[in-house]
């Protein structure tokens, strides 16, 4: 059976435009097409599993036209951003109006092409989806502070949108092409100086949504702001997919010795920053989204192991991903009431921390493990002493928070089940062998 | 401090760009063979570059006249279908913001004389003109965007003038959810009827004529009508809405 | 030819010059006319560069449907800039 993946993000958006013309079923109507939608991203996967890497030609065949380009990577990305999207709206289940599930749907289409699309001005249109249906979606909650953090997010992604078409537009303007693949293997022949100028405008532009130092301003008031759905979604998301652009912006496009140690340091800055300043939040929420900056930097510094070690450096990024992917968002749920009552809130929570903190056999622990080993590889050993140093602040706060958080009130089931389900993920990425391997596999342009 | 800083950052920010423009126009050469391309699927290689394919290719391959329509519904039919549905979000966005704050007052001022009949001649020819240029987008400059901008504008300038007019906002989502769907079906047409997704199955006709280009009218139009609906909409939502 | 730089000359320096104003002005609603004049202006050089598509729809949204939407949020808030 062929396999279309283009249904991905056909199929979100064909719904998302019929649901004005079927208000009173749209609730449904949405989670069949979010169940729809992961079974689909199961299949895609497999396909990939067997197949090494699917290419789909859309309208022309490329460089002339468009295509999707999926690796690994980035099918396991769709798999996570589609799965966790559909059992992530369970606890949005409130929500009446029919417009905030055409947002939602939009949301997660934006961000499934942002990961698999092998087209950089493709791409861009991708993130101007997910960003615009997130800041209708932060916003939606109404409230002073949601419409703050709201605004807050609009202008810096606004600018950030700028940032990347500027980059877009002077890589065109030397290479001719837009096609991810072409470019990369071509790099060489571009001028110097408008290569450095371009990586900068793309990475400014994408650190914006991937929320790196210093472009993460608003990273605390939107999670703050956000109702718990809508946090959640942001965790899983948009943030994975930019990170990930981030990544085929690093090693695919500008692969160089320079490039790399840039977004190494970055992610250090990233990771600190984060880390030491959700150690000294009291706010529940602050202090979840200052861990998600961190976590963020870990993500950008194992994508930046690549040169010496690329045998950990992907395994690593990738079960980081999953664990911050499964356990912020299983988090953000439980900081709706932030009282662990029942025994499933227990579960769930607790086993998100130990994924966090990178506790065996949990996702958490391999990112963390892999991550060593590509750092020791490199021999880049102050990084890691600050990586452990960053990981005992993180111990630290999430003790505090696990002790303040266990109390005798229960959560909703809309919102109990969900985050228990989304937390076991971490623990099954981490158990499951076949995972190892599927991580191991070539990224697009064969690095 | 933060304005110095703001301003440092945009200055380095012009700098930077006038000095990448500086850099491609003094290596500026059009027709060099470095632009050669690849095929990442099959890795074979050309001996043109994306932009000399276009132009040479386009009616062949497309059937339009004009090369920026081809390049935006045929070859990057999808990045059009992204733009649609980015400003769709917006106009979704907006109208799920303002939703509840609507309240109709009746005590708006009225439009001069000499608005209020101007707009009632031009409105027609606002209209016609958006129409045409979004049904000619092969043949002639523009396309669905600006078609439906300028239909858009034209509802503006009646909302101007006459204070109490008024469009259901039903049925412009309605108009609005059509248009977008219709796009999105001769999109997965393609992968029914032919291979890829959108691409264009239909017969090429004659190139230079009206019925001809295959799926591009179509597309373009739906595009039009969807743009315009859109934008209006958006328009509306601010206008009615009340602090 | 020396007529197409003098026009692409004074249209740049209207840009530029509107687009200024409209940063300096403590007046928002004259701020949002001197962006819709920047998008004119700019629209027409873009009818100079022969990109006729793109000044279409530069001279109906940027001129046009932006400054009304500016327009009508200013009339729901404050017409001045503290």
């Amino acid at each position: 059976m062929v396999v279309h993946a283009v249904l991905l993000i056909a199929i979100p958006l064909l719904s998302a435009f019929l649901i004005p013309l079927i208000r009173k079923i749209s609730k449904w109507f949405t989670i069949s097409i979010l169940t729809l939608n992961s079974i689909f991203s199961i299949l895609v996967l497999f396909e990939v599993y067997n197949k090494g890497m699917i290419y789909e030609i859309i309208a022309f065949s490329p460089p002339v036209g468009i295509y999707l380009a999926i690796d690994n990577l980035s099918a396991l990305l769709a798999l996570i951003i589609n799965v966790f999207g559909a059992i992530n709206f369970v606890s949005t289940l409130k929500e009446k109006s029919f417009k905030f599930h055409m947002l939602y749907l939009l949301a997660i289409a934006g961000s499934t092409g942002i990961v698999i699309t092998g087209d950089i001005f493709n791409m861009f249109v991708f993130f101007e989806i997910t960003a615009v249906a997130s800041y209708a979606l932060v916003a939606s909650k109404k409230s002073e502070k949601a419409v703050e953090g709201a605004i807050k997010y609009m202008i810096l992604g606004s600018l950030g949108s700028t940032f990347i078409l500027m980059g877009i537009a002077l890589i065109y303007s030397q290479m001719k092409s837009l096609n991810i693949y072409d470019i990369a293997n071509r790099i060489s022949m571009m001028n110097e100086n408008i290569k450095w100028i371009s990586f900068a405008f793309l990475l400014t532009g994408i650190g914006v949504e991937a929320e790196l130092f210093p472009l993460n301003g608003w990273v605390p008031d939107v999670y703050e702001g956000a109702s718990s759905g809508i946090a959640s979604l942001l965790s899983f998301g948009p943030s994975k997919a930019a990170i990930y652009a981030i990544a085929r912006l690093l090693i695919v496009i500008f692969p160089s010795m320079h490039t790399y140690e840039i977004a190494l340091w970055i992610g250090v800055a990233t990771l600190l920053m984060g880390e030491i300043a959700a150690f000294m939040q009291t706010d529940a929420k602050r202090m979840l989204a200052y861990s998600s900056i961190g976590q963020m930097g870990l993500i950008l510094i194992a994508f930046s192991l690549v040169s010496q070690g690329i045998r950990y450096s992907i395994p690593a990024s990738f079960f980081l991903i999953v664990s911050h992917a499964s356990a912020k968002s299983s988090l953000f749920l439980l900081s709706h009431k932030n009282k662990m009552g029942s025994a499933l809130t227990k579960y769930g929570g607790i086993t998100a921390v130990l994924s966090l903190i990178g506790m065996p056999p949990l996702a958490g622990f391999w990112g963390k493990w892999y991550l060593f080993l590509g750092a020791a590889s490199e021999k880049l050993w102050l990084v890691i002493i600050l990586i452990f140093f960053s990981g005992i602040i993180e111990a630290a706060y999430f003790a505090r928070y696990l002790h303040r958080s266990i109390g005798e009130e229960k959560m909703e089931a809309s919102y109990a089940y969900p985050m228990a389900v989304l937390s076991t993920f971490s623990l099954a990425f981490g158990l499951l062998p076949f995972i190892y391997k599927m991580a191991n596999m070539h990224l697009l342009g064969g690095v | 401090m933060r304005k110095q800083a703001s301003v440092v950052i945009t200055v380095i920010f012009f700098l930077s760009l006038t000095f990448a423009f500086y850099q491609i126009s003094s290596s500026y050469n059009y027709m060099e063979n470095k632009y050669d391309y690849t095929n990442p699927i099959n890795e074979s290689s050309a001996n043109e570059s994306v932009p000399q394919h276009y132009i040479k290719d386009t009616k062949n391959e497309t059937g339009a006249i004009n090369v920026v329509t081809a390049i935006v519904v045929e070859y990057r039919g999808f990045d059009t279908l992204g733009e649609v549905t980015v400003l769709f979000t917006a106009a979704t966005g907006v109208g799920f913001l303002l939703y509840n704050l609507y309240s109709r007052k009746k005590n708006k001022r009225e439009a001069n004389l000499i608005l209020r009949e101007g707009s009632k001649i031009v409105l027609p020819f606002a209209l016609l003109t958006g129409a045409y240029i979004f049904i000619h987008g092969h043949l002639t400059p523009g396309g669905g965007f600006p078609g439906g901008s300028v239909i858009a504008s034209g509802f503006l300038l009646m909302m101007l003038s006459y204070p109490k007019f008024f469009m259901n906002e039903k049925r412009l989502s309605v108009l609005e959810s059509l248009a977008g769907i219709t796009f999105v079906l001769i999109g997965l047409f393609g992968l029914i009827f032919a291979t890829y997704f959108l691409q264009n199955y239909l017969n090429l006709g004659n190139v230079g004529y009206l019925i001809s280009a295959g799926i591009i009218p179509l597309i373009y139009i739906a595009v039009g009508f969807k743009v315009g609906s859109e934008l209006a909409s958006v328009i509306q939502n601010l206008k009615e809405v009340q602090e | 030819m020396i007529e197409f730089t003098i026009i692409a000359w004074v249209m740049s320096f209207l840009a530029i010059a509107s687009a200024l104003y409209a940063i300096k002005t403590k007046d928002l609603l004259s701020a949002a006319i001197s962006m819709g004049i920047a998008s004119l202006v700019v629209s027409i050089m873009f009818l100079l560069l022969q990109a006729p598509d793109v000044a279409i729809t530069e001279a109906s949204i940027g001129a046009g449907l932006t400054m009304a939407v500016f327009i009508y949020a200013i009339g729901k808030t404050e017409r001045w800039e503290e």
